[in-house]
């Protein structure tokens, strides 16, 4: 399937069937980071990353596709690898080009939100599920309270602020963390 | 808190008014606590909307590898379905398989070549086929590139009809019978696996000529399901191969100077290794020989010989034979020779005769596989013919759809016992051609039992034949497949093959040889030199163009554009056209096709024949009216060449001056427009610059000068008295016309060497016989020496009427040979007298280029009785010109006409009785004799060639 035609699904929200498509790349972006010493699980991780950053990108309206989806993959992948193995040499940073100090931008940018990621990981289900519901599935608390069996409306917005700010407490130490 | 993150939901979902969207943004620029909350905040959903990408992705991935795994069960699964589909075939036609192994015999011919894969690869085949390739142009079926060290080259070289047949090769194309001239197979493999040639590649086979067929083509073959194979016209071209041929894989070069100065102790200059064995080209050639061995003659190929030993022996390796360049040359010369006339048996070439193949030229073929050298057999009246079986089964078997229920399998062959043809029979009723014999050969396998049938049947009208099988052993088979392969060449009585064949065909084939034996009592001799046609050679002629060619025997012939007529029509045809032409120089060649040369009652000597024809798809052709082919033979030293046309018939052939021709031009004078310069070596003295001329008589004066004219006025006077001008009115000659004329005085006086050229040859030879009446003068003088001077003489006339340009021709005289005849005189002659006939002829056929024997000797009517003659053909050849003159048989007395008397000559009779030939020859002087002993000898078709290329030396 030609990149246009990928480009149409992303538009059209099709994202499933456009990341199936996008799939059809993996072994080649394999190939790269076992040919860097990574493992297959490696690989599978790091493409897993690109995709999601070329998606987060698709969503910005200034982001525009210069590249096949498949350099640009790839050359985020490389980001993702070698940021992952923290082998920036400083020489290397500073010759980089418009294009990757855009991409590698975009990387680092989604180390926060994997961090936020994590975080939330680290919430219990119901909070994982409550705060899911609202923000992904955009679910009123009226509604929530009815699925997950809260009392009231308020109780789930109550529940809900209380599992974001546990979020943001967790995700806060852990970026403190990273940071030093 | 709780606050901020309700408004900041809010400003999210776009739920806020413009003035709180406002308020909200400027706050995230003036308060920073309420910014890095937001930030936060955004960060911490980012997160959790990864948990939703992730899962698309997750989803999408699976998807994928669900996809990818069952594409790969899909193809376990079409493989297993395709497996057991061929395995449900394969037991179903284990009968056909059982069949088809046991009667294709192509694994036991199969030749094997290992080779590496590091350099050009040259092979060489049992039966002479020539492989080269470089394996850089090979790769996989897949398109993979070649990476192995090693190959294997497969070849079959079928070049008869029993490898065809044994080998399961039917020759048919799309339907079209071909006539086989030899089907080859080659595939190059890494293991198992077949190497193809990489797109525009092409690797270079020479195939081996095992056929006289001419205009053989190429074919690609491939084998259907039921193993037939089919054959496909290439584009490829094949032409005879033009070569010379090396004897030793090396020589050496024999250094004879210093051979000479070293008291003969050989010494060698130069070693000439030939490493790669098989056909090289020009340039490598060109490297391999230098300069110095002239090997400049060469044309496309050479090819050398990797053996020069004597059959029986092995020990080569070391046996070097030292020659150099000039027996070097004669030798390649020898061979070439050798080439187009087939066996000799001169001493120095006989060693080689094992050994020499004749090939095609060096082809390349872009496709590996089944290749066949094959023809189209001409188109013939086809009849129809039905064919039964004692076992009573339905012989319409190998149709495309399933197999009629009461069908067995069988496998027959149809072989054409007179052409390489063999054919896969499948069907009851067949389109055969009309009037050929063919054995046909069938193999059944009934309730595990094996039948074989084998039959001769002649397909004279439509008619039903019974395929009549007997239970065989199959170990046998082999040896009930072997063909008579000699069964082309002469019919021979059959009686022992039709054993298996019905009641029937036996009947039919006993009738055809008590034919053949009425034919061959009654005319034996005919026959076998009807048998003997000297191979024509056919050159591809395109009538637009005008085309100019020299034949294998050195004639040249040059044939003006659009100059052939339908003999029939009389329509002017275009297009390519097919000429036969065939030389007879060699007096082995004349006699072998029963040859003399004999106009009427006068000896002919003659400066070679030929034999033309014109054909355009099998049509004859003449040449139109106004048309003129010009042949120039190759014969020099036989001077007043005519042109003769001959026409032959069971009895010989008799020739006839051919009237229409318009002369004999030495060919030199073509050229020449105003001034004469003779083709004569010119001598070195002239009428102007010798010191003393000659003295005619009456011009005895004092001095050089006063003789000079005395001699120019004497001539101009002969001349006018004695040419006869009525010829110039005869022609109806107007204006001026002027002769120019050369002629010699020789050292002793005589008058010799006469050329003389005019507008028509009438005018030329009245000149020449005028000049021949000159009276014997005193030589010329050079420093007190006799010496010959040339004199140039132009004869000119003034009649009434305008004076025209008009092409001249020049005529020579033949004084000398007059005078000499008898005195065997011709060689001197011949070695002076470098000369070609250009001659136009407006006939096709036979044509001779000959002159009378004007003998002064007295003439005798010769007349012989020959002991135990039986019919012989009997010629008399004579040992000083090229002349045969055939006899008039009554009984056993032959009678040659008017001969000169005591001429040397042979007498050679070719007598054939059954399937024997006899020769008898015997030297002799003409005198009245009146019986005479052959001694007959039983000879073989080779031993009478033999002797009669024996007899070519002293014919020239």
């Amino acid at each position: 399937m030609s990149d246009d035609k990928i480009m149409v699904l992303f538009k059209n929200g099709k994202r499933n069937k456009a990341f199936w498509e996008l799939y059809k790349l993996y072994p080649r972006i394999e190939k790269l980071i076992l040919s860097k010493g990574g493992t297959k699980a490696d690989a599978n991780d790091v493409f897993q990353e690109s995709l999601i950053i070329l998606n987060r990108n698709l969503e910005k309206s200034e982001f525009k596709l210069t590249s096949s989806f498949y350099t640009y993959l790839y050359s985020v992948s490389r980001f993702v690898w070698k940021d992952n193995q923290k082998q920036f040499s400083k020489q290397e940073l500073h010759n980089l080009k418009a294009e990757e100090v855009s991409i590698l931008d975009a990387v680092l940018e989604e180390k926060k939100y994997q961090t936020a990621e994590r975080a939330f990981s680290e919430l219990g289900e119901r909070c994982q599920q409550l705060l899911q519901r609202f923000y992904l599935n955009k679910m009123s608390f009226k509604a929530i309270a009815e699925v997950m069996q809260f009392k009231t409306e308020k109780v789930a917005k109550n529940q809900k602020y209380k599992c974001l700010q546990k979020a943001k407490d967790i995700y806060r130490n852990q970026f403190k963390t990273v940071q030093s | 808190m709780e606050n901020y993150i309700d408004l900041i939901n809010a400003y999210l979902d776009q739920s806020l008014s413009e003035s709180e969207v406002l308020a909200f943004e400027n706050r995230l620029k003036t308060d920073t606590e309420f910014n890095t909350i937001y930030k936060e905040h955004l960060i911490v959903i980012k997160g959790i909307e990864r948990t939703k990408t992730k899962l698309e992705i997750n989803d999408a991935k699976a998807n994928f590898i669900r996809g990818k795994r069952f594409k790969q069960v899909g193809i376990i699964i079409g493989i297993l379905i395709f497996a057991s589909l061929i395995w449900f075939l394969v037991s179903k036609n284990s009968a056909k398989n059982e069949l088809e192994e046991i009667l294709n015999f192509e694994t036991e011919m199969i030749q094997s070549f290992d080779v590496s894969t590091d350099s050009i690869i040259s092979i060489e085949g049992k039966k002479g086929t020539l492989i080269k390739f470089n394996p850089k142009d090979l790769e996989y079926q897949s398109k993979k590139p070649l990476k192995a060290n090693n190959l294997s080259i497969i070849l079959l070289e079928l070049t008869n009809q029993q490898d065809l047949l044994l080998a399961n090769a039917q020759t048919i194309s799309n339907g079209k019978i071909l006539i086989s001239g030899g089907a080859f197979k080659i595939d190059i493999k890494v293991g198992d696996e077949s190497l193809v040639l990489k797109k525009g590649k092409t690797i270079s086979v020479k195939f081996p000529k095992n056929t006289n067929e001419d205009e053989m083509q190429i074919f690609y073959g491939k084998r259907n399901e039921n193993g037939y194979l089919n054959w496909n016209l290439s584009e490829v071209q094949l032409k005879n191969e033009k070569h010379f041929t090396i004897l030793c894989r090396d020589s050496i070069v024999l250094d004879e100077e210093i051979t000479r100065a070293f008291g003969g102790v050989e010494t060698m200059r130069q070693i000439l290794k030939i490493d790669t064995l098989g056909f090289l080209s020009k340039n490598e050639i060109r490297l391999r020989f230098p300069k110095k061995l002239g090997f400049n003659k060469q044309k496309d190929t050479l090819v050398l010989l990797m053996e020069y030993i004597d059959s029986g022996s092995d020990a080569f390796d070391t046996n070097y034979e030292i020659i150099d360049t000039n027996q070097l040359k004669e030798i390649i010369e020898i061979y070439d020779e050798r080439n187009r006339r087939g066996s000799n048996s001169s001493k120095s070439t006989s060693r080689i005769n094992e050994n020499y193949k004749s090939f095609y030229e060096a082809i390349n073929i872009s496709k590996l596989g089944w290749i066949n050298i094959d023809k189209f057999s001409n188109e013939e009246d086809k009849i129809t013919i039905n064919l039964k079986n004692n076992l009573d089964f339905n012989l319409n078997t190998h149709t495309e759809e399933a197999y009629p229920e009461d069908s067995v399998w069988h496998q027959t062959y149809l072989i054409d016992n007179d052409n390489n043809t063999i054919l896969n029979v499948y069907s009851s009723i067949l389109e055969i051609p009309k009037g050929r014999k063919f054995t046909i050969i069938s193999c059944c396998i009934v309730d595990d039992t094996f039948y074989l049938s084998r039959q001769v049947i002649k397909s004279n009208k439509a008619d039903t034949f019974i395929i009549d099988y007997k239970k065989r052993n199959k170990s046998q088979i082999k040896s009930l497949l072997r063909l008579d392969t000699n069964s082309t060449e002469e019919e021979k009585p059959k009686q022992k093959r039709v054993t298996t064949a019905n009641k029937e065909v036996e009947a039919i084939i006993i009738e055809k040889e008590v034919v053949d034996r009425k034919v061959s009592n009654k005319n034996n001799t005919i026959s076998f030199f009807k048998s003997n046609n000297k191979e024509p050679q056919v050159i591809k002629v395109n009538t637009e163009e005008d085309f100019k060619i020299t034949l294998r025997e050195g004639t040249k012939i040059s044939i003006p554009k659009n100059a052939f007529v339908n003999d029939k029509t009389g329509k002017e045809v275009s297009g390519e056209i097919d000429i036969q032409i065939t030389e007879f120089y060699k007096l082995s060649d004349m006699l072998l096709v029963d040859l003399s040369t004999k106009s009427d009652d006068k000896l002919l000597e003659t400066g070679g024949m030929l034999y033309v024809e014109a054909k355009k798809n099998n049509s004859k052709l003449r040449l139109s009216p106004e048309k003129k082919i010009n042949i120039v033979f190759n014969t020099s030293g036989k001077l007043n060449m005519q042109l003769f046309t001959g026409e032959k018939n069971n009895d010989g052939i008799n020739w006839k001056l051919d009237k229409q021709t318009k002369g004999i031009e030495a060919k030199p004078a073509q050229e020449q427009v105003d001034y004469l310069i003779m083709s004569n070596e010119p001598n070195s003295f002239t009428f102007q610059s010798v010191e003393e001329v000659p003295i005619y008589p009456g011009c005895e004066n004092s001095s050089n000068a006063e003789r000079k004219e005395c001699m120019k006025e004497a001539i101009n006077k002969f001349i006018s008295r004695k040419f006869n001008t009525s010829i110039a009115d005869d022609l109806t000659l107007t204006g001026k016309q002027t002769i120019r004329t050369s002629f010699e005085v020789d050292e002793e006086g005589n008058i010799g060497k006469i050329e003389a050229r005019a507008s028509h040859k009438e005018m030329a030879e009245e000149a020449i016989r005028v000049i021949e009446l000159f009276p014997k003068l005193i030589p010329a003088k050079q420093k007190g020496k006799s010496v010959a001077i040339s004199y140039y003489l132009p004869i000119v006339f003034k009649l009434e009427g305008e004076t025209l340009d008009q092409p001249s021709i020049t005529i020579k005289s033949d004084k000398a040979f007059i005078k000499t005849f008898g005195e065997k005189a011709i060689s001197e002659i011949g070695n002076s007298d470098i000369e070609r006939y250009t001659l136009a002829t407006s006939n096709l056929g036979w044509i001779n280029c000959d002159r009378f024997v004007n003998s002064k000797k007295k003439k005798i009517k010769y007349k012989v009785k020959i002991k135990d003659a039986d019919g012989a053909n009997v010629k008399m050849i004579f040992k000083s010109i090229s002349s045969v003159l055939p006899s008039e048989r009554i009984n056993d007395n032959y009678s040659f006409g008017d001969v000169p008397i005591d001429e040397d000559i042979i007498l050679l009779a070719i007598k054939k009785n059954g399937d024997k030939i006899f020769l008898g020859v015997k030297e002799l002087k003409t005198k009245v004799i009146s019986e005479i002993d052959l001694n007959f000898k039983e000879v073989t078709v080779n031993e009478l060639k033999a002797e009669l290329y024996k007899l070519n030396k002293g014919f020239n």
